[in-house]
């Protein structure tokens, strides 16, 4: 098994589920379907190219290193002069995902890793506007699926929300294909990718299973070389003199 | 697969002072958080129909976005052929759209906005007139609806839900531009006198509020070349390339654009022309630059600094081209605009037929 590891980030993200004209909603994290899409992309597969949905086959996991602002976000649709309808967008704002595909079949991740460096099509994260900021980041793995890679890499999020965060440890929810995670706690989504092509663009369920990962705070104050600011310990000196 | 990549980035630092261009559903500024802080923000469809404009004014033929693509076709066809009734003509466009597959509703119109060229009505109404006592064939039709592009069809796509066959993909994306830094909304309050008002009476006639920031804006697009080479053929889409660059850095949404005047220009446009992949060099100003003394100089040194670290992961560009302060800095850099967008075209124009000697 190999795996690739993908940060996701950008001002706006969205993972769109069941929606409508006027009111395009968001996941909070990216689906299945959506990584699908970028790798596709990457390799140049067009909408109605079958080997899309052998893609569907690839282990997936997802890790929430940094947990979304959403955003109604409201465009106006004019079709002619004077004539206007309001749609409304969900956007996921600030945020950061490590997604991770494996397979057993090596070259395969290999063959995405490049294309991910060397996309046939632009990336987007859920839709054309949402560019990735800053080159797109992978890791590769060997021996290990997609959850249990996901398990010891260490966190991922912006240096200005690690800061923020007061804890030693940052707990991330992580969200697999329920194979990779028994005995955890699963429930279905609609994301297995039937067909992009927009004639009859198809989603399938498939069943998701949820973990909880504790990642390390690298800024939080125990683990830097200052750690004696407790005052007590202070006076409890000054006693000793 | 041997055609290697070829994607056009172009960064824009530019500073809008008060303005208020592209509003939300309560009237104030778009925003949105990036770095943990608030930020200015213009949409990407916002600034696309801005481009749509400029390439409009600056006679660059565009297409239409329109229900009414039948009645365009109908007027072409009478043009083309003075002596036809109304009524045989509307007969003849119904067949037309029936072989796309693009239903009409009873008012002639497509039941969304339908992307057409100028050079795409002329080409159909030109085949009709061959055609009117022949089958029209659906190939034909779809042919002509997927050649002649005009260059904004080609750029931003087009979506026909009726029959997929005639969607394009679009070769251009564009992000939502966003502030280099951290912006707290303004609030203006304001009241008006009534000229008319009896000299008995005090206060004003009128009072609100308007919502509206000021900020310096990092604007990205880029162009997948191969895309628009297929959506185009090759001299046009460097043409394309050439007038999207000019219009997308000349060009600004016009909204409230008669209360704050706030028509800028760029401080500072870069272009990169990639073999790789496209790379957006927004992550630069995750940490928001503060300032005391405005954002530009130090928006301009965050950019070209996001940039050499991006040279860590990407492949070195073929080309890196500047204009504005500090230009040389990381960058070849450019007089001025037309000095910009003649390097780029010369480099394209190379690359492409380069591209072509390998085949």
């Amino acid at each position: 098994m190999k795996t690739v590891t993908i940060r996701l980030t950008a001002p706006l993200q969205s993972y769109g589920d069941e929606a409508n004209f006027d009111r395009r909603t968001s996941y909070d994290y990216p689906s299945k379907s959506a990584i699908v899409g970028l790798i596709a992309a990457a390799l140049g597969y067009r909408r109605t190219d079958s080997r899309i949905q052998t893609l569907n086959q690839l282990d997936y996991a997802v890790r929430i290193d940094q947990p979304a602002e959403p955003l109604t976000d409201f465009q106006i649709v004019e079709w002619k002069r004077g004539k206007r309808k309001l749609t409304y967008r969900d956007y996921l704002q600030d945020a950061v995902f490590l997604a991770a595909v494996g397979s057993e079949d090596d070259a395969l991740i290999d063959r995405i890793y490049w294309a991910l460096h060397h996309p046939r099509f632009q990336l987007s994260l859920g839709r054309r506007a949402n560019v990735p900021a800053g080159p797109i980041m992978t890791e590769i793995a060997l021996g290990s699926n997609p959850a249990q890679v996901l398990q010891f890499l260490s966190w991922h999020a912006s240096r200005f929300y690690m800061k923020k965060t007061k804890s030693a440890t940052f707990v991330a929810e992580l969200i697999a294909d329920a194979a990779l995670l028994p005995n955890h706690r699963s429930s279905m989504v609609k994301d297995n990718v039937i067909t992009f092509d927009q004639r009859e663009r198809q989603y399938g369920f498939r069943a998701v299973a949820f973990d909880r990962v504790p990642l390390e705070n690298p800024y939080h104050p125990d683990r830097t070389a200052e750690t004696d600011h407790d005052m007590m310990t202070f006076l409890w000196k000054e006693d000793q003199r | 697969m041997t055609t290697n990549n070829l994607y056009l980035d172009i960064h824009v630092i530019q500073t809008v002072p008060s303005s208020n261009i592209n509003r939300d559903d309560t009237g104030a500024p778009k925003t949105a958080l990036y770095g943990g802080v608030s930020r200015s923000r213009v949409s990407s469809q916002s600034w696309k129909r801005a481009v749509r404009q400029s390439f409009q004014d600056d006679t660059v033929t565009v297409g239409y976005r329109t229900k009414k693509a039948a009645q365009l076709l109908k007027d072409a066809l009478q043009k083309l052929t003075p002596d036809l009734s109304d009524d045989d003509a509307w007969e003849q466009v119904n067949a037309v759209f029936k072989a796309a597959s693009v239903k009409l509703d009873k008012n002639e119109e497509t039941s969304a906005l339908f992307m057409v060229s100028p050079g795409q009505i002329d080409q159909l109404a030109q085949y009709v007139k061959d055609n009117a006592d022949g089958e029209l064939d659906k190939k034909a039709i779809k042919a002509v609806l997927k050649g002649n592009q005009s260059i904004d069809l080609a750029l931003f796509g087009r979506m026909v839900a009726d029959n997929p066959e005639l969607n394009v993909e679009a070769a251009a994306q564009v992000a939502h531009a966003i502030s280099t830094h951290e912006v707290v909304p303004e609030f203006d309050y304001f009241t008006a006198l009534d000229d008319l008002q009896p000299d008995d009476t005090t206060g004003a006639a009128m009072l609100g509020t308007l919502e509206f920031n000021s900020a310096t804006l990092y604007r990205y697009a880029n162009i997948n070349m191969n895309d628009l080479i297929e959506n185009l053929g090759e001299a046009a889409a460097v043409d394309g390339a050439r007038e999207f660059v000019k219009a997308f850095a000349l060009s600004m949404p016009t909204g409230k654009q008669n209360t704050f005047a706030n028509k800028t220009l760029p401080s500072y446009v870069m272009l990169t022309l990639r073999t790789d992949t496209p790379v957006n060099l927004v992550s630069g100003f995750e940490d928001p630059v503060t300032s005391k003394q405005g954002y530009v100089k130090q928006s301009i040194e965050k950019l070209n600094a996001a940039y050499k670290q991006t040279l860590q992961f990407v492949e070195k560009p073929l080309l890196n081209v500047a204009l504005g302060a500090d230009a040389s800095a990381i960058a070849v850099p450019a007089e001025n605009l037309t000095a910009l967008l003649g390097q780029v075209t010369t480099e394209l124009t190379k690359v492409v037929k380069d591209e072509n000697g390998n085949d």
